[in-house]
């Protein structure tokens, strides 16, 4: 206990003398050796010092670098024998800062997020003082980001091993710098095409990250990218940072670089599912998407789920021309697909591909036999989605309609088994047309009264205007049954009239369970 | 009009008078004056509206001559200031004579004189004085006085000491008011005060009444005595009637006695029964209606008797009924076997009596009173219970006498006493107070038996019966939750003790009778909890949910025995439908006791939809998935299974038995207790011997479920494309391993497939519409024709368009009669303009005249003059 005290003691006094000597250090340059002395403590195992010591060391270089003491003349650097004790001080102080820039460096990878998160922040404070006020004169034109000690960080984010989200979600708000970046889809780019790196799982999921967070701006199309955290370059100067053009171009070849990799599942479902909206729009030729896209739908499962959407718009928007898209998406059509994640993902995007009335009729009617089978199988809320799901084809398409109302009863058909085969994997072969939709007259025998309900809307004669499904697309299983308690009960709740003979044994079947101990 | 009537009638005779009204309105029409509006169609029998048949020109002579008398007069007036008055009396009226004229000045005159001698303070007026608005020359009659008045008066009045006690805070007598109302307030006081006074106005109202009776009392005494003395005997008017003999008295009994009494049939055992059934057949229609998703409109609660409902109702279903609780004076005494049919009786006579009260007191002296009696509402009447020997005997318990004697007979022995106390404290307690929360109730049942606790129970229920007092309602709501949280507890004890959770079943069945209100909401709470139990389990583990405890199987049980489950929508057991649906789609099957607990949540699942026939796709896909576990792996495909159920992977062929068993023939059923609250399975699972029975039985029972679901989804018409994957699966069993029994089960369920996948079917046909009929020209004839138009909105709107109509018509009016008045005005106008106009004429035309006759006056001179 005294033991504790003394070194919670201890430490408090070391943390008033470690701000005590960063501020003397700062009024008289005769303190400088306290710089040294920081930078060892900053080595401490108590992480409160190590926060001081990275708070004193912040204020301290960003005073030096915004009064430019550490700036060496170009002259300078070249007469090395007469070397003035002012210039002696200021490349003295540079070697500190180097020390300081690795030490920090070192913390981003510490286990404490907040010294993590407080180094990170401190480096990129230097990485915009330094922008600001460069260590070395150099001409306007050019831009002055401190390209190498930004590497350095990224580096470090951009761990191998350690799982860095958190710290790049953290990143996000230097993300909105222009220059920023660009230097990071630089680095990004540099880094994935770098075989000596070794692309581990980790080291993907940060990429990944890191890539989630780049929003290329809208500008118009002369006008040039200003939010820089460094000094703005001249407008004559006309560097690729400054232009949309360039940064999209950039981005579209660190997306594809990073997509070659070989992905972990989660990691490729995170990449679909954000594909279509962060990543195509920045993109210059999301054709260049295609590939990957193809592959991906033709992987099977969740994954081509998935890829449904990103390869809609490249049929929708840029033109991409996918045969055998119709059946293709008619075989992902299974009993699974109710009980998927991405159920709702799935018949949202369905509806838009099936939204045209110019398709032709057997393969509406094929879809919606094969979606009515699903049904057969699927629960009450998938039961209600699909109901509406062919209700809504039924009234694009009014030539399925056979489907629920044949006038003339055709006794050419051998109408023991259903015509309707499921399956055969082209729509155009599976006889749908010939059928009807006995399994809606089935579920009108559900056991859950909404699907029931809607199943009954079968017998009459169809809606003029489709019906909306966005809302039950979401509905779980856990929404409807408080749909049904939260209804307020009647003063007369009808309950059984026949007195109980057991709780347990008064099932019917009762040689079908022993219930004696 | 009126004046117009008389001024007429004056001329005629008096018989001509007393008939005039009829006359004038007789008046004759000119028949070129009358003007009809032409009918479009003339009905017959209609009446000619007024607005119809008109007279145009009366009517506009009418309105021209009310317009000279009022607008014209106003328009005459215009400008000017003053009003010239004409107050000379009989000037107006020209019919007086010039005597009449001045007789009537003379009386106005008169009056003015006498009016101004009459000053107001001239006392000597021949005013008549009044009492009482009664004049005083009438009361003055000297009729005997009942009461004088003076002396009311001076009782009425409050009396000299009360004024000196009360009146300006008694400081007259100072001392007694100290002594005698020290503690009084002022308004107590006051109010006593009040009260004395009307005690003394009641005292004498009483003694006037008094004195009255006796006036009267004397008047009539006098009266009997004037005529004795008078000697004059009036005849009695009064004729004595013959006394009627004894036999004329008997003979007129005897014709209007009462042969015979009219009284209730006593019910023949058929007539009960068929009653029994009628009501059971009501209910059975009723729950069929809900079945189709029909609501029923009953309004009210259905009332039942409580004789009907439990009729033959074997409650305790055994002897194990230790006692019922008795009361006496309202305090309970003493309970037991041979009592409950004493109350029984009891009630039953209390029943036919309708007497419908708290207690009787024929009950009570006879040592008992009824603990439940018929109460509006409650069904519940355990009393009847085991009443079915009506002659259970008088004699007393040896143990009843007991806990009689400690209660009542107070003086006893020392010794006795003891052995009473030692008897009483063996004994269960009769009085329990009605737990407020379950660990009282824990409380209260700790260490008992089952036996014990059901007595506990069912005493708390006697002890807080809804019509013993005023918040036993709600302290038996509060134990009906209780009951339930009970159930949920024995539920996951390691020793299931079925009979006391029966038993418990019971209570809460019969508790939900009383309060379906209460209960309902606390069994859709409990839901509630489960299911969210469930899903934040799915959350955790990815969507993948686990199945329930025994405590949830059992809710959902009770939940089957409380409610109809056949009802379309009902509000407790849909929800528990979706859940069991959602268990069974989300569970994956791990090992033997997922597959056994699945299997029972199937089993009642499939007890809830027995009646209403409902299809289930959880659970077809449920046993798809347990059939497809009994497949070897190598027969396996990949669209066998549905999630949760895995096609490839560990514990994928759980049931697969691959040893020959047919050593054995007969598979057991599954044991109940040793899957939910046994051993662990896994461990049994090691054992192969017991291992492959449990395989074995598992995929019997899930055969059996099939044959009912078969059986049960016979008619849908998806029928056979719900068990092709089930009959494909069956076919790939290995079946040479199973015991024969199961072998011909399986067969047999093969079979039946086989025969029904050939079911002819037919397209489906939407619901005809009706045809819409054409139209036709044919007359509407309206069944109940009133005459009147029907507005289609409701009482307001057609008042409100009534309104606005009228207004409407009103405004045309007024605008109508102002324009008309305008045309009136600019007509007297232009008269006058043309009046003056021709005056001027004629004026000029008289100067033009006279001027000429002078100029040719003048003329004529000058010639004469020239001719001269």
């Amino acid at each position: 206990m005294g033991k504790k005290f003394q070194k919670s003691f201890s430490s408090k006094s070391n943390i008033e003398a470690i701000k005590q000597s960063g501020k003397e250090f700062l009024s008289d340059r005769k303190h400088s050796n306290h710089l040294v002395d920081i930078l060892t403590k900053l080595e401490s195992e108590e992480t409160d010092v190590q926060l001081v010591c990275v708070r004193v060391l912040h204020k301290i270089f960003n005073q030096l670098l915004a009064s430019q003491q550490m700036c060496l003349q170009q002259a300078d650097t070249d007469k090395d024998k007469d070397v003035t004790s002012e210039g002696k001080y200021s490349k003295w102080l540079k070697e500190r800062y180097a020390d300081a820039i690795q030490q920090l460096l070192g913390l981003i990878s510490s286990e404490q997020s907040n010294l993590q998160e407080l180094s990170l922040c401190t480096l990129m404070k230097f990485v915009a003082s330094e922008g600001q006020n460069p260590l070395t004169h150099t001409q306007a034109t050019h831009l002055t980001f401190p390209v190498v000690l930004f590497e350095m960080i990224l580096g470090k984010l951009l761990s191998q091993q350690q799982n860095m989200s958190s710290l790049i979600g953290r990143f996000q708000e230097y993300v909105e710098y222009d220059d920023v970046r660009y230097f990071v889809l630089k680095t990004l780019r540099k880094q994935l095409k770098d075989s000596s790196i070794k692309k581990t799982d980790i080291f993907l999921g940060n990429v990944f990250c890191m890539l989630e967070l780049m929003k290329v701006p809208e500008v118009k199309e002369d006008q040039l990218l200003d939010n820089f955290i460094s000094l703005k370059p001249g407008p004559e100067c006309v560097t690729k940072v400054t232009t949309r053009k360039e940064q999209q171009k950039i981005f579209t070849s660190a997306w594809l670089e990073f997509l070659q990799n070989k992905l972990t599942m989660s990691l490729y479902k995170k990449v679909l599912i954000i594909l279509h909206e962060k990543v195509m729009p920045y993109m210059t030729t999301p054709v260049l998407l295609a590939d990957f896209l193809t592959q991906s739908y033709n992987i099977g499962g969740a994954i081509s789920l998935l890829a449904l959407n990103g390869l809609f718009i490249l049929v929708n928007k840029y033109n991409l021309d996918y045969p055998e898209f119709y059946s293709k998406l008619y075989s992902m059509f299974e009993p699974g697909v109710v009980h998927a994640k991405y159920r709702a993902r799935f018949f949202h995007l369905a509806d838009i591909f099936l939204t045209s009335t110019h398709l032709p009729a057997y393969l509406i009617a094929a879809f919606a036999k094969r979606l009515s089978r699903i049904a057969l199988t699927a629960p009450p809320c998938g039961s209600s989605i699909i109901l509406q799901f062919i209700y809504n084809l039924l009234i694009r398409h009014p030539n399925c309609r056979v489907l629920l109302h044949r006038d003339n009863q055709q006794e050419e058909f051998d109408l023991t088994t259903d015509p309707y085969n499921i399956n055969e994997q082209d729509p155009a072969k599976s006889r749908a047309m010939d059928s009807s939709l006995w399994e809606i007259k089935t579920l009108q025998q559900h056991y859950n009264h909404n699907v029931a309900n809607q199943a009954k809307r079968c017998d009459y004669p169809l809606a003029h205007t489709e019906s909306d499904f966005g809302e039950i697309l979401e509905t779980t299983i856990l929404q409807l049954i408080e749909k049904e308690t939260s209804k307020k009960i009647k003063e007369g709740i009808p309950t059984n009239f026949e007195e109980p003979k057991s709780l347990v044994m008064d099932i019917a079947s009762g040689q079908l369970w022993d219930f004696s101990s | 009009m009126g004046k117009n009537k008389k001024k007429k009638n004056a001329g005629h005779s008096l018989a001509d008078a007393v008939r005039g009204v009829k006359k004038i309105t007789q008046k004759k029409l000119n028949p070129f004056e009358v003007k009809f509006n032409k009918q479009k169609h003339n009905v017959l029998g209609k009446k000619m509206l007024k607005k119809d048949v008109g007279l145009p020109g009366v009517s506009k002579s009418k309105a021209n001559k009310k317009r000279q008398e009022t607008l014209l007069q106003e328009y005459k007036k215009r400008g000017k200031a003053n009003l010239f008055v004409d107050r000379r009396l009989g000037e107006t009226d020209p019919n007086l004579t010039i005597e009449d004229k001045m007789l009537q000045r003379y009386a106005a005159e008169k009056q003015k004189s006498h009016d101004r001698s009459t000053s107001r303070y001239s006392l000597n007026s021949g005013e008549e004085l009044t009492h009482y608005g009664q004049s005083l020359s009438q009361l003055e009659k000297f009729e005997a006085p009942r009461h004088s008045d003076s002396e009311d008066e001076d009782e009425g009045r409050i009396t000299g000491k009360m004024v000196a006690e009360e009146h300006f805070g008694g400081f007259l007598t100072q001392k007694e008011f100290m002594d005698r109302d020290s503690e009084k307030t002022w308004k107590e006081r006051m109010e006593e005060t009040i009260a004395k006074s009307k005690k003394a106005k009641y005292d004498r109202q009483v003694e006037k009444d008094k004195t009255i009776e006796v006036t009267d009392k004397l008047d009539s005494d006098w009266q009997e005595l004037r005529m004795l003395i008078g000697g004059i005997k009036k005849q009695s008017k009064e004729v004595e009637k013959p006394k009627s003999d004894d036999y004329d008295v008997m003979v007129r009994e005897l014709q209007f006695e009462i042969t015979g009494k009219a009284s209730d049939r006593m019910k023949t055992e058929e007539e009960i029964a068929k009653e029994e059934k009628e009501r059971l057949d009501k209910l059975e229609a009723d729950r069929r209606l809900r079945m189709k998703g029909i609501s029923i409109e009953t309004g009210a609660v259905q009332h039942r008797s409580a004789d009907d409902l439990d009729d033959g109702m074997d409650y305790e279903g055994g002897d194990n009924t230790p006692g019922y609780v008795v009361y006496k004076d309202g305090k309970l005494v003493n309970s037991d076997d041979e009592d409950d049919d004493d109350d029984a009786a009891a009630e039953e006579e209390d029943d036919k009596d309708g007497d419908e009260g708290e207690s009787d007191n024929e009950d009570a002296e006879a040592g008992e009173e009824d603990a439940s009696d018929g109460d509006e509402e409650d069904e519940d009447s355990y009393d009847d219970i085991d009443s079915d020997d009506p002659d259970s005997g008088d004699d007393v318990n040896p143990k009843e006498t007991l806990a009689k004697q400690s209660k009542i007979l107070k003086p006893l022995d020392p010794k006795k006493k003891q052995e009473v106390i030692e008897k009483a404290s063996k004994e269960l307690p009769y009085v329990f107070k009605a737990p407020d929360s379950f660990e009282e109730f824990m409380r209260l049942i700790e260490g008992a038996t089952s036996k014990d606790q059901v007595t506990i129970i069912e005493r708390i229920r006697k002890c807080h019966h809804v019509s013993l007092a005023e918040g036993n309602k709600e302290k038996l709501k509060t134990f009906s939750s209780i009951l339930l949280q009970y159930l949920g507890e024995l539920a996951m004890q390691p020793k299931l003790d079925l009979d006391l959770i029966d038993s418990i079943t019971r209570h809460i069945y019969s508790l939900n009778k009383q309060f379906p209100q209460f209960l309902g909401e606390t069994m859709s709470a409990v839901l509630i909890e489960c299911v969210e139990a469930f899903t934040s389990h799915a959350e955790r583990h990815g969507g993948r949910g686990v199945f329930p405890t025994l405590d949830t199987v059992f809710y959902l049980r009770l939940i089957a025995v409380l409610y109809p489950t056949s009802d379309f929508q009902h509000h407790i057991t849909t929800p528990a439908m979706l859940f069991m649906g959602t268990i069974l789609a989300k569970s994956p099957v791990k090992n033997l006791t997922d597959v056994a607990s699945g299997l029972y949540l199937c089993t009642v699942f499939l007890q809830y939809v027995s009646l209403s026939k409902r299809y289930i796709p959880e659970l077809i896909n449920f046993l798809r998935g347990i059939l497809a576990l009994g497949v070897s792996t190598k027969k396996r495909k990949a669209d066998d299974v549905l999630p949760p159920f895995r096609p490839v992977g560990p514990g994928t062929d759980l049931l697969n038995v691959t040893k020959d068993d047919t050593r054995k023939t007969e598979v057991g059923p599954l044991k109940f207790q040793t899957i939910f609250c046994g051993e662990d399975m896994s461990e049994i699972s090691k054992r192969p011997e017991q291992s492959i029975e449990i395989r074995l039985s598992a995929i019997n029972t899930s055969l059996h479920l099939l044959e009912d679901c078969v059986e049960k989804y016979n008619d849908l018409e998806s029928f056979r494309e719900i068990f092709t994957p089930i009959y494909s699966l069956l076919k790939r069993l290995p079946v040479k391993f199973y015991p024969a029994s199961m072998k011909e089960k399986c067969s047999k369920l093969v079979q039946t497939l086989d025969t029904r996948f050939t079911k002819p079917r037919q397209y489906l046909t939407m619901v005809k519409k009706k045809p819409q009929p054409l139209k036709t020209f044919e007359p509407k004839f309206d069944e109940r024709f009133d005459a009147r138009k029907k507005r289609a909105g409701t009482r307001e709107e057609n008042e409100s368009q009534r309104l606005i109509h009228k207004h409407k018509k009103e405004l045309k009016g007024a605008v109508r009669e102002i324009r008309k008045d305008a045309q009136f005005l600019s007509r007297v106008q232009l008269k006058e303009k043309l009046d003056r106009d021709q005056e001027r004429n004629e004026k000029v035309k008289a100067i033009h005249q006279m001027l000429a006759s002078q100029e040719g006056d003048f003329k004529a001179l000058k010639r004469k003059k020239n001719s001269l």
